[in-house]
């Protein structure tokens, strides 16, 4: 009990960034945080003590942000910069041009890569965690990831030597 | 460990600490031996790095809140503190959040280190009864001479008495290797606001940008290498025109 709810607590501020890659807009991130918690505070028991909190609850988020938000963040078009023109873009102070590009190639991502990537750049998610909560292999998710920062650094895609599919 | 297929398997998975302890010193080797792999693994990393600072952290009192009102099920917005939401910003980095890997202080974007420090010294100073400034407002003369030949540059004291803000005096400030300074007001009520000055290695002109973190507001803005942050405890608005002034004087 103590310890779901301890653990639940470390987890916010990933969970709320991860939110925020996903919605793109704090108002959005909120609420979807907020829904993620009350939907992971009434499947409580079905989470195992032994297995860590963290993956599970992005997998949560994910599904409500699949089930409930995506429609409307599609919606809405929200571009992802304009959140940060005036309030809280400093990384991009010095070098807006190149950030407005790296987010715009991140939003021209294929989809499967740019959740590998989010789930570990911003929910803070091991490469084995992630690929639990997608559900591939771990070789997978570590291709999706290499070519997602490829195509950031707009370098050409990666080739995968070898016999593994990618995808 | 899963074999990797390509190079850019091994530089993302060097970038998020995915590596055996093998796997890295072979890859460490490696980059002593590559520039051209240094260089890109660097490259990577600075996007990696802009990338992690685009995404707001939120403070953990605003989690807190969050946190309570889905566990208490009340309406979908009950608290909405979206000011205190990027305070945590400042930190960033240094609090887990963030990408994971990328935690070198010195590969801080140089303003968040900028808006610690004047926020750091607004703290500080503002809230000295006393000593809160070195050189007095009946010694302006003086304190702009001074801190003009110091700064190297022209440091005219604004005046915001139209704003209900009255010039206290100022002090010379190190930051990293170099002076700033700061110019503290008051108003009536004793709120207090201070201009923070110092020079940047970047040059750049940007218009003014807003950050509001617990109680205080930040507004700030760069005119070639000069960085110039005001905060005060006043709204966006309030501050908004107070911002324009003094960046009249200072141009």
């Amino acid at each position: 009990m103590a310890k779901f709810e301890y653990q639940l607590k470390e987890a916010m501020p990933h969970l709320w960034r991860y939110a925020f890659s996903l919605t793109r807009e704090r108002h959005s991130s909120d609420d979807l945080v907020q829904d993620s918690i009350e939907r992971a505070l009434r499947k409580r028991h079905l989470w195992k003590p032994a297995q860590p909190l963290r993956p599970w609850l992005m997998k949560i988020q994910l599904n409500v942000f699949r089930d409930k938000y995506r429609a409307r963040v599609r919606l809405n078009e929200v571009p992802f910069v304009a959140e940060h023109a005036g309030s809280v873009s400093d990384a991009a102070w010095q070098d807006r041009s190149e950030l407005n590009s790296v987010l715009s190639r991140m939003r021209e991502l294929p989809e499967t890569q740019l959740q590998a990537l989010q789930l570990v750049a911003f929910a803070g998610l091991s490469y084995a965690e992630a690929a639990e909560v997608l559900d591939v292999p771990l070789g997978t998710i570590m291709s999706r990831i290499a070519r997602a920062r490829a195509r950031l650094n707009d370098e050409p895609t990666p080739v995968a030597h070898g016999i593994r599919s990618v995808t | 460990m899963t074999d990797f297929k390509n190079i850019e398997e091994r530089i993302s998975a060097y970038l998020d600490g995915e590596m055996t302890a093998d796997q890295r010193i072979t890859f460490e080797d490696d980059l002593e031996r590559d520039s051209a792999l240094a260089t890109r693994l660097s490259k990577w990393e600075a996007t990696d790095l802009m990338l992690g600072g685009s995404i707001p952290a939120p403070d953990t009192d605003h989690l807190d809140d969050l946190f309570k009102a889905a566990q208490s099920h009340q309406s979908p917005w009950p608290i909405r503190r979206v000011a205190a939401m990027a305070a945590g910003f400042l930190l960033g980095g240094a609090g887990g959040y963030g990408l994971h890997f990328a935690q070198a202080p010195q590969s801080q974007p140089e303003v968040i280190i900028v808006t610690a420090s004047a926020t750091a010294a607004h703290r500080m100073f503002s809230a000295e009864v006393r000593h809160a400034v070195e050189v007095s407002a009946d010694e302006t003369d003086h304190l702009q001479t001074w801190l003009t030949k110091r700064m190297g540059r022209e440091m005219k004291v604004p005046v915001l008495d139209a704003y209900g803000l009255k010039f206290i005096g100022g002090r010379m400030l190190p930051f990293e290797d170099r002076a700033a300074a700061q110019y503290m007001y008051e108003t009536s009520d004793g709120e207090r606001l201070t201009l923070f000055m110092t020079r940047s290695e970047n040059e750049a002109k940007t218009s003014l940008r807003y950050l509001e973190e617990d109680d205080l507001t930040t507004a700030r803005w760069q005119d070639g290498p000069w960085v110039f942050i005001l905060t005060s405890p006043l709204e966006r608005d309030a501050l908004t025109p107070i911002a324009a002034e003094v960046q009249d004087t200072l141009i």
